[in-house]
């Protein structure tokens, strides 16, 4: 019983029963976990504030962009709760549910708050942020969606283009209202969606808008104005929006398997014949490792199929990007008009043991071999000895290009034999290291500073495979029947 | 109602089997691996068969359904369904076994490879046996220096180290997807830097990927030079925020 009692003491003393729902426990949070992005002071100017895009949230003003409450309005406590919870996805903002728990989030969100006088005055004045009403979400049918397509085409198709990939029109110069540069959306990859990507995500989005963005609201809260979406509406563009998402990012693929074919090889990037391979994925980084890094890319990754023959090889390479750059026109905010470009990265020689070159750019003792299509210059083959130093040889490598709605498509090819001006041999059933490099001219991006990846696996898949797999089963098959039989055969004699 | 023998050896094997797996994934939170499973069942399996056939009732009613099913003529139509559906699906499950997987090559990699006893930087030679972190002695003898001196290390990481090894040190930046083979070093993972003297980390920042020996696979890591971008006082600084953030202790050798 003392013992108990003294238990209860010591634990009384120590761990002293506070509320979490208070600033200093924030506080000591934040100080600890926050201020490398959002700043001491909470004016999102943190050390890693230079090199992010989307820069940090400057709590100071109190303009959240995943809100349930109208644009410009101040966010419910449960917006920033979840944006602390679940973080901002395609950001550098990630989940803390697994590092904090509930009531030390809400101590958070009441710190965070505290940034800004606009709270308080709010709650002085008895004006609480109010959520909007989402009305009834209708079940997601092909009318519905067609109604959404139809209002898609009118309200949305502007900035995030006929296919969703974010290239419309006005895509090119937007900008938010601190003045830095922003892109619509790509709506088909929807973990990029920073607000989170179910269906009352996208409703959400749709009806308040994105505040300090140039995604305004599209449902009117007042009954006069006539212009804007009704709720209803905005289900049914929600629905068409889930109609073109995909929600899961593809699996990273390790081997992009080259298919065999018996006939030529397609020579046109939209040739159907390619929709009979499922594309590998594969991510790319920004190039923040030599020279002049780069950490805003908007290249996040590169779909590649490829299909050879007893003769030549042909790699297409499929990757989104809001422009087609160089354009004819720049904005006069944003100048940059570089090249879009392209590349795939091999050894010069398959490598006989483990050790590859560089996998950035290859190095003086261990060279790689370049492919490299670019939208202003033919394409070219290069040899790299590091990614500072590469140089054009003399080979030449066949690149077709088209550019549709938001996304590229370049089909490269050459002959399965290489030389010392192209380079690399392909073998057959042979692990065959490759790496892919990208450039989005119009996010001002040239020389090293370049999306990049590591490296991945090319193998020239066995073309007779096909038969000798189905020996083993169908013998297993064949033993199961045969047992079977003398089963039969037994019984029959029994009757 | 007595319930028969077989159904009861088949929910007694199954719910083992869920058992384990939940235990295993939910209660301790790592999946088990499949040749222990494989293991825990052939196991379970035998002693379920074992306690079932001891006597010559119970194995009746194991066996007996079977028996009926092959060999008694009033279940034929029952036994022509069983006898049509069992080629295929054995031809389907030894295809699945057996078939060709175009899976990446295993390319051994040592993590923390064996640094060299000295090395070059900053033009001049470091030498991994006496190297000491000089920030280290300010922890007992002036903290608010120390504080100081990891808050410079906190800047440093967040411009240069949490686009790989994320916000919160695990290794998750945003940058991740991209560079993850080899994934970035887990910072609050036991038995990471915890295992490792400040010296050794010294070397594995300054030199990079780059400069790792051969079995750390050079060629493959998007480890920067750190050398060619941050002074030696901010390579300790950073070393200093990693211990301070994740609450690790440099390893250090008894004087």
């Amino acid at each position: 019983m003392i013992i108990l009692a003294l238990l209860f003491i010591t634990f009384g003393l120590f761990q002293p029963e506070f509320s979490y729902a208070n600033e200093p426990v924030g506080k000591e949070i934040y100080d600890r976990l926050c201020l490398g992005c959002h700043g001491m002071t909470g004016k999102g100017d943190g050390p890693a504030a230079s090199v992010l895009r989307p820069k940090p949230r400057n709590f100071r003003l109190a303009r959240y962009k995943y809100t349930q409450t109208q644009y410009g309005k101040l966010p419910l406590d449960s917006d920033i709760y979840k944006a602390i919870a679940e973080g901002l996805h395609g950001t550098a903002m990630p989940g803390w549910s697994d590092t904090l728990n509930h009531g030390e989030i809400e101590s958070l969100v009441d710190y965070i708050k505290s940034f800004s006088k606009k709270f308080a005055k709010a709650k002085a004045k008895g004006r609480e942020p109010a959520p909007i009403p989402i009305g009834t979400p209708p079940l997601f049918s092909v009318k519905v969606i067609e109604k959404g397509r139809k209002l898609y085409n009118v309200y949305c198709k502007k900035c995030h283009g006929g296919t969703g990939r974010g290239s419309g029109s006005s895509a090119v110069s937007l900008t938010h209202d601190l003045g830095d540069r922003i892109w619509p959306r790509n709506l088909t990859e929807g973990w990029l969606y920073r607000g989170g990507n179910r269906s009352e995500d996208i409703f959400r989005t749709v009806a308040t808008g994105i505040s300090g963005t140039p995604m305004p609201s599209h449902v009117s809260f007042n009954p006069e104005d006539k212009s804007a979406l009704t709720l209803k509406d905005a289900w049914n563009v929600t629905a068409f929006v889930d109609s073109i998402i995909t929600r899961e990012e593809p699996k990273t693929s390790e081997v992009l398997v080259v298919k065999f074919t018996n006939g030529v090889v397609p020579k046109d990037p939209t040739d159907p014949k390619w929709n009979i391979i499922s594309p590998g994925y594969f991510p790319l980084a920004g190039q923040i490792i030599e020279g002049e890094r780069w950490f805003k890319t908007t290249l996040k990754s590169v779909y590649a199929r490829a299909f050879y023959n007893e003769k030549r090889i042909a790699i297409l390479l499929e990757w989104d990007d809001p422009t087609d750059s160089p354009l004819e026109k720049t904005p006069e905010n944003f100048p940059q008009n570089e090249p879009d470009a392209i590349a795939i990265q091999f050894p010069v020689k398959i490598p006989e043991g483990m050790e590859k070159p560089y996998f950035l750019g290859g190095s003086a003792s261990r060279p790689v071999t370049v492919w490299k299509w670019s939208s202003e210059s033919e394409a070219k083959i290069l040899t790299g000895k590091g990614i500072l130093r590469s140089e054009k040889t003399d080979g030449i490598i066949s690149v077709n290009h088209v550019y549709h709605e938001g996304r590229h498509k370049a089909l490269f090819s050459r002959s399965l034999g290489g030389d010392t001006q192209n380079g690399i041999t392909f073998v057959r059933d042979r692990y065959i290291p490759v790496a892919f490099n990208g450039w989005d001219g119009n996010n001002g991006e040239k020389n090293e500073q370049r999306a990049v990846s590591v490296w991945y696996w090319l193998l020239l898949e066995e073309p007779t495979g096909g038969a000798s797999v189905y020996y083993i089963p169908a013998l297993a098959g064949f033993v199961m029947i045969f047992f079977e039989l003398l089963i039969i055969i037994k019984t029959r004699n029994i009757g | 109602m007595k319930i028969p023998g077989l159904i009861k050896s088949v929910v007694i094997i199954w719910a083992a089997w869920y058992g384990i797996v939940y235990l295993f994934t939910d209660l301790l939170g790592a999946p088990i691996p499949a040749s222990v499973m494989k293991m825990y069942m052939f196991f379970i399996i035998i002693g379920v068969f074992m306690a079932f056939t001891a006597d010559e009732e119970t194995a009746e009613e194991i066996f007996g359904p079977f028996r009926r099913l092959l060999f008694d003529r009033s279940h034929r139509v029952l036994r022509s369904i069983v006898f049509i559906v069992i080629p295929p699906l054995v031809f389907m499950v030894t295809y699945e076994i057996t078939r060709p997987t175009l899976d990446a090559p295993v390319e051994l990699r040592a993590v923390h490879p064996a640094p060299p006893s000295s090395f070059m930087a900053f033009g001049k030679s470091f030498n991994m046996l006496t190297l000491e972190n000089p920030y280290r002695s300010l922890e007992r003898g002036k903290p608010d220096k120390f504080r100081e001196a990891v808050n410079e290390g906190r800047t440093v990481y967040y411009t240069n180290c949490f686009f790989c090894h994320g916000d919160k040190l695990e290794g998750k930046g945003h940058f991740v997807k991209g560079f993850n083979n080899p994934a970035p070093a887990n910072f609050r993972e036991v038995g990471a830097i915890g295992q490792l003297q400040e010296s050794f980390l010294f070397w594995r920042i300054a030199v990079g990927g780059p400069g790792l020996p051969n079995e750390g696979a050079p060629w493959a890591s998007p480890m920067p030079v750190w050398k060619d971008f941050l002074t030696e006082d901010q390579i300790w600084k950073v070393i200093l925020f990693l211990y301070d953030y994740t609450g690790h202790r440099p390893r250090t050798f008894g004087k």
